[in-house]
């Protein structure tokens, strides 16, 4: 089985030397849509391939739980200072606060939080009126 | 990209489903109305494989995906081989073990 989809384009992108943008629109290919936008920014600034792949990981997860639980576009940012300290951040306009839970092998929710927590040197969550934001902190060799 | 898989039945009645590519969001329903649509073919019988060997990408979308079947289809289920982007997502999440990977 094939499935394939078009490879969905950012509603809107920006580009700038050290932080990217991009607004995408809710739709069950975003999570990989909003993958391959941090992919090309990480490839541009030549880091690490493990850091890379973790940033990869978070950036989906924290898609993920905003298309599960969020509200309206998710506009993703990610920025670069200090030459390899990687922030990534995931906005959308839901009241819902994700916090991490207990571990509890077999219970469905609150998987792709732990992984989060376990590949971020930090994260947290900001929330606004109309909104929230959870961001990330992805250090080489943090995992 | 995106995954992809195929099924293979063997001579002893297994079935080995074959999956490569990325495992998100996008694909974990579809992914698991196969596997359920594979291990209902058999009716109750025979080892449900999942090679994952060829899998580049999963997130806890993926792992949601393999809890679910193995609650559906309990010890019928089996993972097969795991691809290192998969079993690093298992270790994080404390499912190397539950599932009897090696």
């Amino acid at each position: 089985m094939d499935l394939a989809p078009p490879d969905r384009d950012p509603v809107r992108a920006e580009e700038g030397d050290d932080q990217d943008m991009a607004v995408f629109a809710r739709d069950i290919d975003t999570v990989g849509a909003a993958r391959r936008w941090l992919a090309a920014f990480l490839h541009r600034h030549q880091l690490p391939e493990a850091q890379r792949q973790d940033a990869e990981l978070v950036i989906s997860e924290l898609v993920t739980n905003a298309l599960r639980h969020g509200l309206g576009d998710v506009v993703v940012r990610t920025s670069l200072a200090d030459g390899d300290l990687l922030q990534v951040s995931v906005t959308d306009s839901g009241p819902e606060l994700p916090a991490l839970q207990p571990v509890d092998v077999g219970r469905i929710g609150g998987i792709g939080l732990r992984i989060v927590d376990r590949l971020a040197s930090e994260w947290g969550v900001a929330p606004f009126p109309g909104g929230k934001t959870v961001w990330a902190v992805i250090v080489s060799g943090s995992g | 990209m995106i995954a992809t898989w195929s099924v293979e039945q063997l001579a002893d009645g297994t079935s080995r489903v074959i999956v490569t590519g990325e495992v998100d969001l996008a694909v974990e329903e579809p992914f698991v109305a196969e596997v359920d649509s594979v291990a209902a073919a058999r009716d109750g019988g025979g080892a449900v494989v999942l090679d994952l060997g060829g899998v580049t990408f999963l997130d806890s979308s993926g792992v949601r995906a393999l809890i679910r079947l193995r609650q559906r289809h309990g010890e019928r289920l089996r993972l097969g081989e795991l691809s290192a982007p998969v079993r690093r997502v298992l270790e994080i999440t404390g499912l190397l073990q539950p599932f009897g990977a090696e």
